[in-house]
């Protein structure tokens, strides 16, 4: 289980560098100094190379101990577990197999483990982190503001378990469609003569055909990430898309796809679809119904990418149960789904039921009255 | 001071109409009502069933600020019975507050003939829906002549017609419906504790839309024809003036 790791050293003082999301630049912490990510990244294509022979240096073995209900054979966890050497202070630390970049427990430095990216694909973009840890926890509480139903013990104890800035790995599927749809409309009148009602209806037959180009529809390509929560940060700002460089992961957590562009690629097209579907619906208009007779959507599959898109990630357990809250690390849009106060459910719908059933009982006294 | 204002109002309006009608004295609109409300000038009911019902016809008046009246006359001496009615209202000063606000049913006991009138706000109380059910309370007990059963018939539904209050039953209906309305608003409350949704769509991502064919083609029209239902009503809402110039409106019929 051989690893290699890489963090970034500051070349004046040797202490951690990480990527300071707000201003877009690698920064050492101890010194004070700011470099770009592109002046890190040369420097370190060199500097790799002698951090690979360091880590191949063997475990030592020590004597006298019984090692014999031992074994060094992970079976099924092997695919799922990785062990690396913390360049800075040497810990060997485990990790899951598709983590990409994480923190060091002992020493606290920001390690990169580009092992984890072995035998799968580069990514071609990454959006670097713009908010930072502590505009996840202002949005949070600000989440938690004017919702009636919250309960209050949940907003006031306010214990965020476990909060970590996640570059989630994406597909982004460009693509193409031809769509044409067959509806009958109809226009009603009605009108009345002296005597008579008259309803007149006239019947329409409607054909509308259009060509359609989608622009890198994201789906996430982690199992562990929720769909729905990931659906719900949309959408991400493509203008910050960067040519992916390891000098952004440092201080924040990676996850390699470990959903394939194939299995993906559904919900993409789905989504296409229902969009293709939606254009030609709605650009019937003046009719009073309409009905769908046919409609036939040709996909054509186009481009995909690979991209590392920043998530904070938020958690929180009450009474029991796991809350995750997500916030898009670059636009601060927010969301996570939260627990109920029965309570105050009841004592809110009383209150309207009181208002409305007023309302009633006002409507039918006036049209007694009159 | 407004009541004094149309009190005066209506004394010039009287003394208008007395110099306009002039000689004929005795045919004047007197202010004050000269007889009780329920009148038995056939002899119909006795003394006690008399009483009771002029108690009741009293209190009506009272509480629901409109005078109720009963007449039985036994034969309407050639007359209409419209007339009669009009007639009878007017020059005996029937009718409650400045206005003359009332109803008076008139019954020929021996022509066997009726009839409503109805007078100021009474026209308004006891449109052409109203009438139409007092009829129905008091025709079948006369054509049996059961005299005091039609009059208590007649007050009863009098009395029911005047009642504005609303049904009891209203309010758990009230208090049900606003119960259910309610749900739009705490539907609402619910969502946005629930925002997490996968999306359906990609509208955001369409880098572009051509629509390159739109065609609404005419194809042909249907025209469906209902007969609407003319009101063939006679309008007994609809007011006629009587002899002494005032406006009544009313209803009637035989049994």
């Amino acid at each position: 289980m051989a690893s290699q790791t890489t963090n970034y050293q500051c070349p004046s003082c040797t202490g951690p560098l990480h990527f300071d999301s707000e201003s877009g630049q690698m920064k050492c912490d101890y010194c004070g100094s700011v470099y770009s990510v592109e002046e890190i990244d040369a420097l370190y294509g060199v500097k790799n190379e002698a951090a690979e022979q360091a880590a191949e240096k063997a475990a030592e073995t020590a004597e006298g101990w019984d090692y014999s209900g031992m074994t060094d054979d992970w079976g099924a966890d092997a695919a799922k577990l990785n062990a690396y050497n913390c360049t800075s202070c040497g810990a060997e630390l485990l990790c899951e197999a598709t983590t990409a970049a994480t923190t060091c427990p002992y020493c606290g430095n920001n390690t990169v483990i580009p092992g984890q990216f072995a035998g799968s694909l580069k990514p071609d973009f990454i959006i670097p982190f713009a908010k930072t840890k502590e505009d996840a926890m202002h949005s949070m509480r600000k989440y938690y503001k004017g919702k009636k139903l919250l309960p209050k013990a949940f907003s006031d104890e306010n214990q965020i378990e476990k909060i970590q800035g996640l570059y989630v790995p994406f597909w982004l599927f460009d693509g193409e469609a031809d769509a044409d749809a067959e509806y009958a409309g109809e226009i009603v009148r009605t009108y009345r003569t002296s005597n008579e009602e008259v309803t007149e209806t006239s019947h329409y037959r409607i054909y509308r055909r259009g060509a359609f180009a989608f622009d890198k529809i994201p789906v996430d390509a982690s199992r562990r990430m929720d769909d729905a929560l990931m659906d719900s940060i949309e959408p991400f700002d493509y203008q910050g898309l960067k040519a992916f460089s390891l000098s952004y992961l440092p201080g924040y957590l990676a996850d390699k796809y470990d959903c394939s562009a194939a299995e993906s690629a559904e919900r993409a097209d789905k989504r296409a679809e229902s969009s293709v579907d939606g254009a030609l619906y709605r650009s019937v208009s003046g009719f009073t119904g309409v009905r769908e007779i046919r409609k036939s959507i040709r996909l054509r599959r186009g481009k995909v990418h690979y991209a590392l898109l920043p998530v904070w990630i938020l958690n929180t357990t009450w009474h029991g149960k796991q809350y995750t809250f997500a916030m898009n690390g670059q636009t601060g849009q927010f969301t996570g789904d939260l627990p109920m106060d029965k309570k105050r459910y009841w004592t809110w719908h009383l209150i309207y039921g009181a208002i409305f059933a007023a309302v009633v009982y006002f409507i039918k006294w006036l049209l007694t009255v009159i | 001071m407004k009541r004094c204002l149309s009190a005066l109002l209506a004394a010039m309006l009287l003394a208008c109409m007395i110099l306009s009608v002039g000689a004929a004295a005795m045919d004047f609109v007197p202010v004050e009502r000269e007889k009780s409300l329920v009148v038995d000038e056939a002899g119909v009911l006795t003394g006690k069933q008399l009483a009771l019902l002029n108690e009741r016809a009293d209190t009506l008046a009272e509480t629901c600020e409109m005078e109720v009246a009963l007449v039985f006359v036994s034969t309407l001496d050639g007359r209409s019975a419209r007339d009669y009615a009009d007639d009878y209202y007017d020059y005996n000063g029937y009718g409650y507050g400045p206005n003359d606000d009332g109803i008076l049913l008139l019954v020929a006991v021996e022509d066997r003939e009726y009839w409503i009138t109805c007078h100021a706000a009474g026209i308004r109380e006891f449109d052409e829906y109203a009438q139409e059910a007092l009829a129905d309370a008091f025709v079948p007990y006369m054509s049996g002549n059961d005299w005091y059963g039609a009059a208590g018939a007649y007050l009863d539904q009098a009395a029911r017609e005047m009642d504005h209050s609303i049904p009891l039953f209203w309010i758990p209906l009230a208090v049900g419906l606003g119960m259910l309305i309610a749900l739009l608003p705490m539907l609402r409350l619910k969502k946005q504790l629930n925002p997490v949704a996968k999306k359906q769509e990609a509208n955001q991502y369409i880098r572009y839309a051509n629509l390159s064919v739109k065609q609404d083609q005419f194809l042909h029209t249907t025209v469906t024809r209902r007969r609407i239902e003319t009101d063939s009503s006679s309008g007994g809402g609809s007011t006629h003036t009587s002899s002494s110039g005032r406006s009544h409106s009313g209803s009637g019929g035989s049994f």
